[in-house]
């Protein structure tokens, strides 16, 4: 294997973007559970119909988000142990 | 309902606006944390670019990370600028309501000022009528003290407030009991003949000369005159000897720790090298209703003497077993009792004569008392509860007020007062510990022991003589 070959260079590139990747992914989980639920016992009227919808969106972009990330560590892995075995 | 707690610097609370800067706090977090995640998105994305991917014929999948990490950072932008605007929504919101809360209490305050002015002022109107109502009423509660069947009058009694217990349970009853509370001042001021504007400057709602500790320090003087609520001499006796003890682990063991029952003194000391000892003392609720004086301190004649702001019995009590415990100036004290107890803790401390550092008050009348605000205060009230609301509007800012209604149907008819009971307020000590309202959490971390602390406690009994 030859560290200077960038097919092996992109390989390791792809393996830190890896972990970066699900170090984003950490930090996106806790932002998820600072997300405050909504109690409709506290909350009457239009005010809790708009909160609540308020954090629908924000809980849905973050699931979403959560999700992609996954999925681009998981592809980032794959396609670094597939350049890996090139070499 | 009855899980929930609700807390405030003291004042009426219609919408939970605690509970928006809550939430605007938790988003503020999860904002800082989607920023953290943009930036690093950014900096990876910066890492491997299309061209290197290109340039080595890189498989398929890392395509893939990339077109995900694009749409993980449209969504984490998304949800970001949402949670911004969920931020400063709910600060708006939250001053708003604020602000009409304030307003509203205001004006129902000047509002129950002024009828409360009012009806002293017809007060010598309806004298003629009332006058045998009130020597009635007077005459019933005499003859129950002074008669040699005080305590089957006393059982009488009790049974009836127990068939009255729902009304007394009610938090309509409750809020409406503290603003009459609050306006007795204005009653008298009315009666007298004063002008509105004077009684307006002199009452609670101006520079608070007159207020519920004049309107009691008159009934304690008039009941003085008929033969009650009459103040004695105190003495404190050690109960057993010191025995160890494990600091308390928050509020539940502080509040679990104020004595019922006939010993109504517990001290704890706490020794560590090099540091003055920290004492934690408890003080117990009324156990003598009778207005005439027994032999126990903590009775009725202590509880109208303490709303007066006068030298209670069970006030006395507790400072001379503070005195036989060693506790000096500097030594840090924490303060907890519960009812009456609740009343003597805060009096102790607005004297400023003890280096109080913490102050715990359960169910007590304490809202009329002015405590320094260097100590860290948590007053727990029952909005079910009527004794704490016998202390009228709340004055201070510095107490921490954690409301929690303990009924949400019919309470326990059995019982008078079913939510003033001490078990009731360690219930709630223990949401209190759960809670993550940012104010609670900085008097308990304030007040901690460290892990595995001991030390000594000490009970103390007090007797009029």
């Amino acid at each position: 294997m030859n560290p200077t070959d960038p097919t092996q260079q992109l390989a390791g590139a792809l393996a830190s973007q890896a972990s970066a990747l699900d170090r984003v992914l950490s930090r996106a989980e806790n932002a998820h559970r600072m997300v405050p639920l909504s109690d409709p016992a506290r909350w009457r009227g239009p005010a809790s119909f708009a909160f609540e919808l308020a954090l629908q969106s924000i809980t849905a972009e973050l699931g979403r988000a959560m999700l992609r990330l996954s999925e681009a560590a998981n592809e980032s892995r794959r396609a670094s142990s597939g350049l890996s075995n090139r070499g | 309902m009855a899980d929930s707690l609700v807390v405030s610097d003291g004042h009426f609370v219609t919408v939970e606006h605690a509970m928006l800067d809550d939430s605007a706090w938790r988003l503020r977090q999860a904002e800082s944390e989607l920023s953290a995640c943009l930036r690093t998105l950014a900096s990876i994305d910066r890492r491997v670019g299309m061209a290197d991917l290109t340039l080595v014929d890189a498989p398929l999948s890392s395509l893939t990370a990339e077109r995900a990490m694009d749409d993980a950072e449209r969504s984490l932008r998304h949800a970001c600028d949402r949670v911004t605007a969920l931020v400063a929504s709910l600060g708006v919101a939250s001053q708003a309501y604020g602000l009409a809360e304030r307003g509203a209490e205001a004006f129902a305050r000047q509002l129950s000022s002024v009828i409360a002015f009012g009806i002293g002022r017809a007060l010598p109107l309806m004298l003629p009528f009332l006058m045998p109502v009130v020597a009635g009423v007077a005459g019933v509660g005499l003859a129950i003290a002074l008669s040699p069947r005080r305590d089957e009058a006393m059982a009488a009694l009790s049974e009836w407030m127990l068939r009255n217990s729902a009304v007394v349970s009610d938090p309509t009853f409750v809020s409406i009991l503290r603003m009459v509370v609050s306006g007795i001042d204005d009653v008298g001021l009315g009666a007298v003949g004063a002008q509105p504007q004077l009684a307006q400057l002199l009452g609670e709602e101006g520079l608070g000369i007159v207020g519920l500790a004049t309107a009691a320090r008159v009934v304690f003087g008039l009941a003085n005159g008929a033969g009650a609520l009459q103040e004695s001499s105190v003495s404190v006796n050690r109960v057993g000897a010191e025995r160890a003890t494990e600091a308390p682990r928050g509020w539940h063991d502080r509040a679990a720790r104020i004595p019922e029952g006939e010993v109504p003194i517990r001290i704890d000391r706490y020794s560590a090298p090099g540091e003055a000892d920290r004492f934690e003392v408890y003080v117990a609720g009324t156990q003598d209703f009778s207005p005439v004086a027994g032999s126990d301190p903590f009775d009725m004649t202590s509880n109208i003497a303490g709303v007066a702001g006068l030298d209670s019995g069970s006030e006395r009590a507790v400072r001379q077993a503070m005195q036989q415990a060693g506790i000096g100036p500097d030594n840090p004290v924490v303060l907890s009792g519960h009812s009456q107890g609740g009343l003597v803790a805060a009096s102790i401390a607005a004297s400023g004569e003890y280096n109080v550092t913490g102050l715990f008050t359960l169910g007590a009348p304490v809202a009329d008392i002015d405590v320094p605000n260097e100590v860290a205060w948590i007053a727990v009230e029952h909005d079910d509860d009527m004794v704490a609301a016998l202390g009228g509007n709340w004055r201070s800012n510095d107490a921490v007020v954690v409301h929690r209604r303990v009924y949400d149907g019919e309470p326990e008819l059995d019982l008078f007062a079913p939510a003033h009971r001490r078990d009731k307020y360690v219930d709630t000590a223990t949401l209190i510990d759960g809670s993550t309202d940012r104010r609670l959490t900085a008097i308990s971390s304030h007040l901690d022991f460290a892990e595995g602390t001991t030390g000594t406690k000490t009970f103390y009994d007090a007797t009029r003589s």
